[in-house]
């Protein structure tokens, strides 16, 4: 639906113009925005804490210091978290997310406490990656040299109703243009089988290519279809009205807290 | 099923019990009775006003250009005056039942010599109904029009108590109703989208309409199912004297149509076929190979007309809008009605109508690709059958009586992969039916020579259908964890849910002088169809669902009061009418609802309240060289709904304070006629980010309100020039030439407002991407453009 409303959209520029203006709007006070995770890998799990701030505002979110983070499960653990950096907490002790597991956030901030549960899934998984060259591409490329394509395989387990989110590296970089994207599905529409589904991105000779398939909630798909929405949204002509994006935190805070086992496919493109 | 039987037998023989009184009454009065049409075209012409002297009183011919009066014997003066006409007057010795078929000459006809006439159309300030505009089409066709395409949508969201969304949109508000609440009918077949090219243009075709009414209250007991409006749209029944052709060409499209007997004055057709051809301009740029958008639109009508007893008519519509990207991805979406009819005269004085419908809309949406291709199809039909009765007992009493039935069918999304190594399954969504119908009965009455009532009552049945299965969820408002309880399978035509409801209307009008009179109004209406949209312009790929165990009907209440004056020799008509309207159970749905695909869709609904009040002003010209009106409305409307907005009532989305349209012909010269528009509103409500938040390396909007600001104010002024080459008059041959300009001191009208991270112009990210920007979008700079129009 999203190709869709590109399309009518583009087609509108043909005949609309538009411009950059200022607007005169409400100031709030910053509210607090989680962004936190626990995934399968045995490491130091990280939750950051920042604060909203006014649209027009420059330079990077304000961090919140001082909080006291710890992260619970069901069987009785718990892990506190430490401030590496200000804002950027991480586990003591390294821990992975068990599959089954639901884990509980909480946090005490600047006198009030948030908290927020997900339960951890099982790994999807995950078959290899191929690459090739897009001779289209390579006639006219986006950006020189980068006309590799990578491929996907994967199989889908069609008894279960589960939910992905991507993120595709290249060098050790995320790419999702600049923030602007985001590559989500749910399986609803799928057969199980994807032989060979190309990147969104592409390659060039001897980088490295990174795939990350995590296997997510339904309210974390929830968080990131919303996501999308809200960066995406026409002022509510054609697409919904604007609104605030989906958050599992409770006491007033924003951002997400994701429990969420990841798949890693790495390929060296040797050419 | 049992219900349905029971409610036609009921019509039906009410019908015959009619037919057998009308038949065997004593013949103490006499029935005159009649069609009335068009001299040239042997057109049949709608509400023409039959006045009657000594009596002083009168009625007005029907939607099917029938009249009947039945009155004692003697002598009498009638009048037959209708817009644009030459009056015709007659002296009718009234001593048996007399058969009188009336053929006007239009102004046209009569190379505009004719203008003045003793009576003139005092009908707004007589009928009884109010809050009921007709569009005229021969003046929209004057009007200037964007890329030279007339379009009678464009001009309903001119008068007072509509709004638009904004320009180039086709959605239409009526007194604070939403897009989905107006019942368009064209040949009483309803038309669920009515827009191409989302919008720019509406499926009308103004050269093959014969009249278009809008009702914004008041709305008659033989109407329902949509809670803010009806237009009812009627095409040309095709010139039964002579062959005709005509066509035009404009910067965006051309039409043709040819229209003429098959047996003369009592058979005829018309064919007419427009379509755009924007995609044959594109087909030659190379950068645009497979890319192409196009519209057309085909009416065709038969009608065979036996003699006063007997017409039957069949009337076509079919419509398209086909998009193609770059070979590679198609959708295309349109509407097909199918309307047969047989007007049946049981006596004089019963009128019956029986009508066969069929309307369908349908989208496709078809990716081609080897792996992530695939097909989606949607659609909704529906079957009616309709048997509507007039019975004319007196001239100061009518009853309109009948029964509608309607079968529903809706395919909410059908997605086929048509990949070899596709990665999705065939997956279909259930098909939904329901079963929709009403009884009514509604008596036109006139108490005394100043007060006349409308007064009537339509019972609506509604019922959702099997075969479906209806899940229970443990929590029905969460659209992330509703939790499945349990389901239920119907079997196929099982009752579901079911509701049933009255639906009263009345209306009276209290004459105060020969030239102005006081209305009031009420009316009752229900809506039991939803339109699954959550955008301020609903887009051609939003499908309908039934109320179901999930979706109530809406419900609104309306009542209106009006002052009509109309003043130099009822040259100029004045309106006054203000309105009140409360609705329920309005449909809405949740924060970044999932209308797309969702088998879940039921945790989406949200319903809850309305409030619309306003002032609509309408000053009018009909006659003369100057033609035109001016309209103002005052209008405020707000929404009410549970957990949407924290439930605080917001405007709606096309609330607009103030809004002001003027719009004039002025025929200079028999040569010559200019046409001007100038159009001003309150900008729409919008919701704009009060903060933002950084997740990652995305940073989202903070939203603390629903349409909590306004977009700035609205205002366009275009003109028209219409050139006539005098040498052609009185030929076969015409031909005329419109020149306009949209637009003209080129107004950067906001369209919508939308945020992204801060860009450069050729969409670099300026910064370290965590700033962002408001862009205003802006529709139409300076337009000019140019349409040739020929007729033979």
């Amino acid at each position: 639906m999203k190709n869709i409303l590109f399309a009518l959209l583009a087609l509108l520029s043909l005949l609309a113009c538009e411009k950059t203006i200022q607007l005169d709007l409400e100031q709030l006070d910053g509210v607090l925005i989680v962004e936190g995770s626990v995934n399968n890998q045995y490491q130091s799990q990280v939750v950051k804490l920042s604060k909203s701030r006014p649209f027009g505002s420059t330079g990077k979110a304000p961090v919140v210091s001082g909080a006291m983070v710890r992260v619970k499960d069901d069987a009785n653990h718990e892990f506190r978290f430490v401030e590496k950096e200000p804002g950027l907490y991480v586990s003591e002790q390294a821990f992975a997310g068990v599959a089954g597991r639901t884990y509980t956030l909480l946090i005490e901030a600047e006198g009030k406490t948030y908290s927020a549960s997900e339960k951890m899934n099982h790994i999807v998984d995950y078959d290899s990656l191929t690459y090739r060259l897009d001779e289209q591409e390579m006639k006219d490329p986006k950006d020189s040299a980068r006309f590799y394509e990578v491929l996907l395989y994967v199989r889908e387990p069609q008894e279960t109703e589960d939910f992905y989110l991507f993120n595709f590296y290249r060098n050790g970089k995320l790419e999702n243009d600049e923030g602007q994207t985001i590559y989500f599905s749910e399986d609803k529409l799928l057969n199980g089988r994807v032989d060979g589904l190309p990147f969104p991105i592409y390659y060039a000779a001897h980088d490295e290519a990174k795939i990350e398939i995590l296997n997510i909630s339904r309210n974390a798909y929830k968080f990131y279809s919303d996501l999308a929405a809200n960066l995406d949204n026409d002022g509510g002509m054609f697409s919904g009205q604007p609104a605030n994006v989906y958050t599992n935190l409770s006491g007033g805070a924003r951002g997400y807290f994701l429990v969420a086992p990841v798949a890693t496919g790495v390929l060296k493109l040797n050419e | 099923m049992k219900t349905i039987a029971t409610l036609v037998v009921l019509t039906l023989s009410l019908g015959t019990i009619f037919a057998q009184n009308a038949g065997t009454a004593a013949k103490k009065q006499y029935t005159l009775s009649g069609y009335i049409k068009d001299a040239a075209s042997a057109e049949e012409l709608l509400y023409v006003n039959v006045w009657v002297e000594p009596l002083k009183s009168g009625v007005t011919s029907n939607t099917y250009g029938f009249y009947s009066l039945t009155l004692a014997p003697g002598t009498y003066r009638l009048t037959f005056s209708y817009l644009g006409y030459q009056s015709i007057s007659k002296e009718i010795n009234l001593d048996r039942d007399l058969e009188l078929n009336i053929e006007m000459l239009s102004d046209a006809q009569t190379l505009q010599e004719v203008q003045i006439s003793d009576k003139k159309a005092d009908e707004a300030v007589r009928e009884v109904a109010m809050s009921r505009l007709d569009v005229p089409i021969a003046q929209v066709k004057k009007l200037p029009a964007l890329l030279g395409e007339p379009d009678i949508i464009k001009t309903i969201q001119t008068l007072p108590g509509v709004t638009s969304a904004g320009e180039g949109t086709s959605s239409f508000y009526v007194r604070g109703g939403a897009a989905d609440q107006n019942l368009v009918l064209i040949d009483e077949a309803p038309v669920y989208d009515v827009s191409h090219l989302f919008g720019l243009f509406s499926v009308f075709n103004a050269d093959i309409l014969k009249s278009a009414e809008l009702y914004k209250g008041g709305i008659p007991t033989k109407y329902g199912g949509r809670l803010s409006s009806l237009l009812e749209v009627s095409t040309k029944d095709g010139n039964a004297r002579q062959l005709e052709a005509a066509g035009s060409v404009s910067t965006l499209a051309a039409k043709a149509s040819l229209e003429g007997p098959i047996v003369k004055d009592k058979a005829s057709f018309i064919l007419a076929a427009r379509r755009s051809y924007v995609d044959l301009i594109m087909k030659q740029i190379p950068d645009l190979k497979g890319t192409g958008v196009q519209f057309y639109d085909l009416n065709g009508k038969l009608n065979w007309k036996i003699n006063n007893n007997n017409r039957f008519f069949l009337s076509a519509y079919a419509g398209r809008d086909i998009w193609k990207f770059n070979d590679d991805f198609e959708m295309d979406w349109g509407n097909k009605t199918t309307t047969f009819r047989w007007n049946h005269l049981f006596s004089e004085r019963l009128f019956a109508n029986t009508t066969l419908v069929y309307s369908d809309f349908d989208y496709t949406l078809e990716q081609n690709d080897a792996l992530e291709g695939f097909r989606w199809d949607a659609n909704q039909k529906e079957y009616s059958v309709k048997q509507d009765f007039t019975w004319f007992p007196s001239p100061k009493f009518t009853l309109q009586f009948g029964y509608q039935g309607t079968y529903r069918q809706f395919q909410p999304g059908d997605i086929q992969p048509n990949g070899d190594n596709t990665i999705f399954k065939p997956t279909k969504l259930q098909p939904r039916h329901a079963l929709d119908q009403a009884l009514y009965v509604g008596a036109e009455q006139k108490l005394s020579e100043r007060l006349s009532m409308q007064y009537g009552l339509r019972f609506s049945l509604f019922q959702h259908l099997g075969p479906e299965t209806i899940y229970t969820y443990a929590n029905a408002s969460d659209n992330v964890n509703y939790a499945i309880t349990d389901s239920t399978h119907y079997k196929k035509g099982q009752v579901i849910a079911s509701f049933a409801n009255p639906e009263p209307r009345f209306a009276a009008r209290y004459q105060l002088n020969a030239s102005s009179s006081l209305k009031f109004s009420y009316n009752r209406m229900l809506q039991y169809i939803h339109l699954l949209s959550n955008s301020t312009v609903p887009i051609p790929f939003n499908t309908w669902s039934p109320s179901s165990p999930y979706l109530k009907p809406q419900k609104a209440d309306q009542v209106a009061i009006g002052y009509f004056k109309n003043l130099d020799k009822n040259t100029w008509e004045f309106s006054a009418e203000a309105y009140y309207k409360a609705s329920d159970n309005i449909t809405e749905f949740a924060d970044n609802a999932n209308i797309f695909f969702n088998e879940h869709i039921a945790t989406e609904f949200r319903q809850g309240k309305a409030t619309s009040y306003g002032l609509e002003l309408l000053l009018r010209r009909n006659v003369g060289d100057l033609r035109g009106f001016a309209s103002y409305t005052l209008s405020k409307t707000d929404v009410t709904i549970p957990t949407v907005n924290n439930g605080q009532a917001f405007p709606a989305n096309y609330d607009r304070r103030h809004s002001f349209n003027l719009s004039l012909t002025y025929d200079l010269s028999p040569r010559w006629s200019i046409g001007g528009n100038f159009t001003y509103a309150t900008g729409r409500p919008i919701t704009l980010p009060t903060g933002k938040y950084s997740f990652g390396n995305y940073e989202a909007n903070l939203y603390s309100g629903r349409n909590g600001y306004r977009l700035p104010d609205f205002h366009r002024l275009d003109i028209a020039a219409t050139f006539d080459p005098a040498k052609n008059k009185g030929r076969r041959w015409q031909n005329t030439w419109v020149f306009g300009i949209y637009n003209v001191y080129n107004r950067q009208n906001p369209f919508t407002i939308y945020t992204r991270t801060k860009q450069d112009d050729e969409g670099n990210v300026i910064g370290d991407g965590t700033e962002k920007e408001a862009r205003l979008v802006y529709l139409f700079s300076v337009l000019p453009y140019v349409t040739w129009s020929f007729k033979f």
